[in-house]
């Protein structure tokens, strides 16, 4: 931790970024939340152990948009998050500094995340800097995923259904979705309204199929949209699923090589049309 | 001279079940360990949560998704007004924030100049047995918003916990048809007078918010906030709405939705104009709505010192640190030891 | 009615392709069944995914794609792009709970409209099959 506060008050010094998106624990309370340090500002309050839930590459653009250049403290899934937002071309490199650490898992409500159970890497794929270690990746799991595809179409609708209907569409998932950056969302489409506004089964459904699709390949699975969501609707399962297939189809694993192009923006003459089948085709 | 009525603990359940073979009786209930209001089921234990839940009240009178007309698609096409709903309710366990929050909404639905006549008829249906705070919770700040963890205005029964026995005391006519019964005994007992924190989130006055306008900080507030729009669901007075019209087989409904400024699209007109884009300007909005448009327009402030914004908050952000920090800078100003602030770069 | 008995199938079908091999079929008088509900499109790689989920939500029983066959398309590469987005979107649909045999997606060139025909009779059937099995998806009311 050291290490990296000296790393960012020369970076300061030198000039080369106006401020630092990183975790500050609040003397007061205890709590370790996301905060931007700026140039004169003390870090004794930066920390980064297993609390740093949070993805910080969310911020990343409003304060590139309203300082010079940036540095970010990176978890190893908030880096592939990050490595979408540069293939996008949404931030570019020369706007950031990636402060990469080694990430040993974050805690939710006092156990270790779930998500850390499939960490593809527990360090930044983007890091311009490297503290701590970092660890091997580990084969994607998908335990979860595979749980639901031992069950009939009948039980798994019946699982989904039950939680889509819970929906208050209030959209925190979307709005703490680094890689959810439409200017006009399609769920705020007005002409055609493909998913109509009340909160019901019908349209929540048509909004978690939506998003999750719009997330295929490009999802990093930092875990933050089931984090926030209040109904606690298990937003990573379906995120989870389509990465798993994307794996399958297509042999890759969003964010974790920097400039790779996202699968379902590439152009592949040569997928067989196999993909296209169903399971008693 | 109006007193106050005991009831065992244990006499609770048997009262309830009782108004409910009279009344639509509206109760809390855990649903997978979350908490929620319903229509009381006699099969179940009735239990009162320690404070408030994070779901807002305001659904009982002003409805997530609330059908106002209807229509059929058949040879005569015709349109009619939804009829809206009048069996006598009672709402037993809203705490003095929640029914501050319904008396705020009353100035919004129904004293201004469009009354809301589906409002109205759920006010009107519904009885208020309110339930007195034991202790103020860590979000808890209502004695800094003009009301008291004790307070019974607003409502038409107060009950409070007292030692091994329950207080209930009528306030209004209608709360005294629930007062005849054999659970209820008038003693002269009165609640505790307790002494209640404040000053935890104290505020400047809605005219010094008003100055705020122009003020650069609102950047610095917005810094992290998601815009999602959890703290306008949670808010017992926020009451922002979308009307849209649904359809499905050849029926259609008009219906009011809950929206929120929060919201990116809140804003965004024909064309693509977006008045409120950033996230600073949506903070902006929402910020002073709470604590000074809300005075303008109706009197008093719509914050209620509940804290449900700070209980549902993703990221733990707390709205009432805004309003103090935004007091604080107030302050500043006043003490001439701020730069005078500047007009902010973008709305 | 009796009408709701039968499946009602969404074709999206992609203009210079599938749709005049539709057509095709139609002059030819190869019979189809009537279950089929055609919607056009300029080309396969035009299909987003969320019509596909729209039609399940609003009650149909089976969602058919087609478009020309790889190589062959009138924009050169839509239909590269469609077979990836189609089968990454079939994949989430039946995570959810949509049957498998209720997706359809095929190549069917503007000659073949025998093809066509055929495979609009098989899906038909496939569907009656399931037609006992609960429709998963499906909106049952306007409230809901």
């Amino acid at each position: 931790m050291n290490e990296m506060r000296n790393k960012i008050e020369e970076l300061f010094k030198n000039g080369e970024i106006d401020a630092v998106l990183g975790y500050r624990e609040d003397p007061a309370t205890g709590e370790v939340k996301a905060a931007v340090f700026k140039k004169d500002e003390a870090l004794d309050d930066m920390v980064f152990d297993g609390r740093c839930v949070q993805n910080l590459v969310n911020y990343l653009p409003t304060l590139v948009a309203r300082y010079r250049k940036v540095g970010i403290v990176l978890k190893g899934c908030d880096g592939r998050s990050l490595v979408t937002q540069l293939v996008e071309h949404r931030i570019n490199k020369n706007q950031i500094v990636a402060l990469g650490v080694g990430c040993e898992g974050v805690k939710l409500d006092g156990k270790e995340a779930d998500k850390c159970d499939d960490c593809a890497t527990s360090m930044s794929p983007i890091a311009d800097y490297e503290f701590g270690e970092k660890k091997h990746k580990k084969e994607p799991a998908f335990s979860k995923v595979e749980e639901i595809e031992k069950m009939s179409p009948a039980e798994r609708w019946k699982f989904f259904a039950d939680y889509f209907a819970r929906c208050e569409r209030c959209y925190a998932c979307r709005q703490i979705c680094p890689s959810c950056y439409c200017e006009i969302c399609v769920a705020d489409q007005q002409e055609p309204k493909w998913i109509e506004p009340s909160a019901k089964l019908s349209a929540n459904t048509m909004w978690h199929l939506i998003r999750a699709y719009h997330l295929a390949g490009r999802c990093a699975d930092c875990g933050e949209c089931e984090r926030v969501c209040p109904q606690e609707i298990p937003m990573r399962l379906l995120n989870n699923a389509l990465e798993k297939a994307v794996h399958e189809l297509f042999d890759v694993r969003p964010g974790t090589v920097p400039d790779e192009i996202p699968p379902l923006v590439v152009l592949s003459k040569e997928d067989p049309d196999t993909i296209l089948e169903g399971k008693n085709e | 001279m109006n007193k106050w009525h005991k009831m065992k603990r244990t006499d609770l359940q048997k009262f309830v079940s009782r108004l409910a073979e009279k009344w639509e009786v509206w109760v809390p209930y855990r649903a997978d360990g979350k908490w929620e209001f319903g229509i009381y089921d006699a099969m179940k234990d009735l239990d009162f949560p320690e404070s408030i839940i994070h779901v807002s009240l305001k659904s009982l009178f002003f409805p997530k998704r609330r059908p106002v007309a209807k229509y059929e698609e058949d040879s005569k096409w015709s349109l009619q007004a939804v009829v809206p709903e009048d069996r006598p309710r009672i709402v037993i366990g809203l705490h003095p924030c929640d029914v501050a929050g319904i008396e705020y909404m009353d100035k919004v639905f129904l004293k201004s100049e469009h009354k809301d006549a589906m409002y109205e008829a759920e006010r009107e249906r519904t009885m208020l047995i309110g339930m007195i705070c034991s202790e103020m919770e860590d979000n808890c700040h209502c004695t800094d918003r003009g009301l008291a963890p004790d307070s019974t205005r607003g409502m038409d029964v107060a009950f409070v916990e007292a030692d091994d026995h329950y207080l209930f005391k009528s306030m209004t006519d209608r709360g005294k048809q629930v007062m005849q019964s054999e659970y209820l005994k008038e003693v002269d007992e009165k609640p505790e007078k307790k002494e209640w924190p404040a000053g935890k989130y104290a505020i400047a006055s809605p005219e010094e918010f008003m100055e705020m306008y122009d003020d650069k900080i609102w950047h610095e507030l917005s810094d992290i906030c998601l815009t999602c729009g959890i703290c306008t669901y949670a808010c017992p007075t926020c009451v922002c709405f979308l009307v849209t019209d649904e359809k499905f087989k050849g029926k259609g409904e008009r219906v009011t939705v809950w929206d929120s400024c929060q919201l990116q699209s809140y804003s965004r007109m024909a064309g693509g104009h977006n008045t409120r884009k950033t996230p600073a300007s949506r903070v902006r909005n929402r910020t002073l709505d709470k604590f000074a448009y809300s005075h303008l327009r109706y009197g008093q402030i719509s914050c209620t010192g509940c804290g449900r914004c700070v209980m549902v908050c993703p990221l733990k952000r707390s709205f009432p640190q805004l309003g103090a920090r935004l007091s604080e800078r107030i302050e500043e100003k006043k003490k001439g030891k701020a730069k005078a602030g500047t007009r902010s770069k973008e709305a | 009615m009796q009408i709701e008995k039968e499946p009602k199938i969404l074709a999206i079908l992609c203009k210079w392709c599938s749709y005049a091999g539709a057509d095709l079929a139609g002059t030819s008088r190869f019979a189809y069944p009537a279950n089929v509900r055609i919607v056009q499109v300029p080309c396969s790689g035009r299909v987003d995914p969320i019509m596909i989920f729209k039609a399940f939500v609003e009650g149909y029983d089976g969602v058919m794609v087609s478009g020309c066959h790889p190589g062959d398309c009138h924009y050169t590469t839509g239909n590269y792009h469609a077979r990836r987005r189609i089968a990454v979107a079939r994949r989430l649909l039946e995570f959810v709970g949509v049957h498998p045999d209720r997706m359809h997606f095929t190549w069917i060139s503007a000659a073949e409209g025998k093809k066509f025909a055929e495979v609009c009779s098989r899906f038909t059937d496939k569907l009656k099959n399931l037609s006992g099995t609960e429709k998963t998806l499906a909106r049952k009311e306007l409230a809901t």
